[in-house]
């Protein structure tokens, strides 16, 4: 646990240079565009296309921002060995945290609001990791233009858990039965529960289900 | 004429300096510090009407600026500017009486809104505690300078 604290302890301290760095960006940027609306000199013949740089640096910028504050707030995850926390706060994080892998395999993930908070008190990073390792293990399956829709719920037994409801492109094959035919599935499902995780298959939802048991 | 006065302190120069032009360029009369210890020289030299804050600083940070100033020159109003805060930072800038909390980076256009009404509550709170002060009530007066209203 030492490491993780460290790791998030640095990472943490990263984000706050790199929004400094951002916010100098930002001001300088405007700075540069109040200058030429200051100047008004029309005859800057890439007037408008120069107003549409700053403006596309602008919105980097926020968006650059945005992922810095999500990766300051993952940086805190090990802060806490255990943590009562509403799941949906949790699928805001890790979806922000996991475009890369959906830009990658061309998998949109999504998220259904939920407006009915679902309390989990457990280790907060393991409940991240699991949910990273399983959309790691579902999106190259689903294929391209595929969408995996996230939404926290409870199970029959009223235990906090995850759902990833899968709407695919290409019909054919089940996709569950893809997924239990995997070679990796079965390690997964071992790995999980040694963290008293369990996930499962519902072919009628065609969803992967993550049930937080303890 | 400049419209009022903001003192910007932030140990990130590059930052402070080309937020300062922009500032001027909007009609605001600023100055800056790069640090908590030149802030409190330059608020006893010349007080603004109102602070704006960076939250961590090497040295005396922006939560010790705030109370200070907070304590010392109530008439002025304290936004905080910050890449560095927390949930609990912002909660305890609240506790210390801070008039906004804001985060880097943030559009101009809202910050411009934030420090107008910040001065605006300055202005607000400086009339009516001149009409207490005016009725011989110059605790309720002082109350009303430090925290926004009589105690009793």
């Amino acid at each position: 646990m030492k490491e993780t604290l460290f790791m998030g302890k640095v990472t943490s301290a990263m984000t706050h240079e790199v929004k400094n760095v951002l916010a100098i960006i930002r001001e300088s940027a405007g700075l540069a565009q109040d200058l030429l609306v200051a100047a008004e000199d029309k005859t800057f013949p890439n007037k408008e296309r120069f107003s549409r740089i700053m403006d596309k640096i602008d919105k980097q910028v926020q968006r650059g921002a945005e992922i810095v504050s999500t990766l300051n707030s993952f940086a805190h995850v090990p802060d806490y060995e255990v943590r009562n926390e509403d799941l949906n706060s949790v699928l805001d994080q890790m979806l922000l945290l996991s475009g890369k892998l959906s830009r990658t395999n061309g998998v949109k993930f999504l998220i259904e609001e939920n407006t009915k908070s679902v309390f989990l008190e457990a280790d907060p990073l393991k409940s991240r990791m699991t949910l990273y390792r399983v959309l790691e293990f579902l999106a190259p399956l689903t294929g391209k233009g595929s969408e995996i829709l996230m939404k926290s719920t409870k199970s029959e037994k009223g235990i906090p858990a995850l759902g990833l409801f899968i709407t695919m492109v290409a019909s054919g094959e089940s996709f569950i039965e893809r997924v239990q035919s995997h070679p990796e599935w079965g390690s997964l499902i071992e790995e999980f529960r040694s963290l008293n995780i369990s996930i499962e298959t519902k072919s009628e939802l065609n969803a992967v289900m993550i049930n937080f048991v303890k | 004429m400049k419209e009022f006065k903001v003192l910007m302190v932030d140990d990130e120069e590059e930052f402070v300096r080309t937020l300062d032009e922009r500032m001027q360029m909007r009609n605001v009369d600023t100055s800056v510090a790069l640090s908590g210890e030149e802030a409190m020289k330059k608020l006893e030299e010349d007080p603004p009407d109102v602070l704006l804050v960076d939250l961590k600083m090497p040295g005396m940070d922006g939560k010790e600026v705030l109370k200070r100033a907070r304590e010392a020159y109530p008439g002025v109003q304290v936004v905080m500017l910050t890449g560095h805060g927390s949930e609990a930072d912002e909660a305890e800038a609240r506790r210390l009486g801070v008039f906004e909390y804001l985060r880097k980076p943030i559009p101009i256009d809202q910050l411009m809104r934030t420090l107008k009404a910040a001065y605006k509550k300055k202005l607000e709170q400086a009339m009516v505690a001149a009409s207490f002060a005016e009725e011989g009530d110059f605790e309720s007066a002082r109350d009303i300078m430090k925290q926004g209203q009589p105690k009793k």
